[in-house]
């Protein structure tokens, strides 16, 4: 699917506020701890700029293209890590998603709190790295319905052409 | 005092999200240069959002859109796969 009837003005201003879109989303899911925001919120951003690239530029002459593949990985490590930094926190302190990078309680081993402190100055422990792990899954999946949405489209206008 | 951890992160998801772009006729070298002296003012004009660091800068915008530029130099997409298949 191509959009050449689009105008040259629209393809010029797409990419430069894509960008902007998606910075200010990554800038959102970094603050998400400390600032209105958080992972769904920012990625929903990035995804924006994402989706107003591929919607202007079409699906397959877009400057941003996301493959099969790439959404795969993304979306299985944001899932995957989210589940894994909640079970460090069962193991270590004795219920799931405990925050083991702040350790309220005392429970954890220092080496666990100083592996997901994330480096910052408040003390927000493994938050962010919760917040960052939803906001690449979300960024993927929200881009991939309209993905999926313009390929199913493009199908049934071949489709309808065939017939 | 600096932060660290917006710093990293947000150059690591740039590099993410950067692996994704791809060269045609509308964005090559000389918009991503311009892209980039833009988001650099656009940080600058943030301030010391959200991090309030020393700085008169949004370090995490910054590093963000450092990292998008180095995806894209370094790891974006050759040629459009979707023309392939």
């Amino acid at each position: 699917m191509t959009n050449d009837d689009i105008s040259p003005i629209l393809k010029i201003f797409a990419m430069p506020v894509a960008f902007i879109f998606i910075a200010l989303g990554i800038l959102t899911v970094l603050g998400g701890h400390i600032t209105p925001g958080g992972g769904f919120q920012g990625g929903a951003m990035i995804a924006s700029g994402i989706i107003l690239v591929i919607l202007i530029f079409g699906l397959n002459d877009s400057p941003i293209e996301l493959s099969h593949k790439y959404i795969s990985i993304i979306e299985t490590l944001g899932a995957l890590g989210f589940i894994f930094i909640g079970l460090v926190g069962l193991v270590y302190g004795g219920s799931f998603l405990y925050n083991v990078g702040t350790d309220f309680y005392s429970v954890v081993p220092n080496f666990i709190v100083n592996i997901f402190h994330y480096p910052d100055v408040t003390n927000a422990g493994a938050v962010p790295y919760f917040n960052i792990l939803v906001g690449l899954k979300v960024f993927v999946g929200l881009s991939a319905v309209v993905i999926a949405f313009l390929g199913f489209k493009s199908l049934t206008e071949e489709a309808e052409e065939d017939d | 005092m600096i932060s660290w951890g917006p710093i990293i992160v947000g150059l690591i998801f740039g590099l993410v999200v950067g692996f994704s772009f791809r060269k045609n006729e509308y964005f090559n070298y000389s918009s991503l240069l311009f892209m980039f002296i833009f988001l650099l003012i656009i940080s600058c004009l943030e301030g010391e959002f959200p991090f309030y660091e020393n700085l008169p800068i949004s370090l995490g915008f910054f590093s963000a859109s450092l990292g998008l530029v180095i995806g894209k130099l370094l790891f974006g997409r050759k040629e459009n796969s979707n023309k392939n298949s």
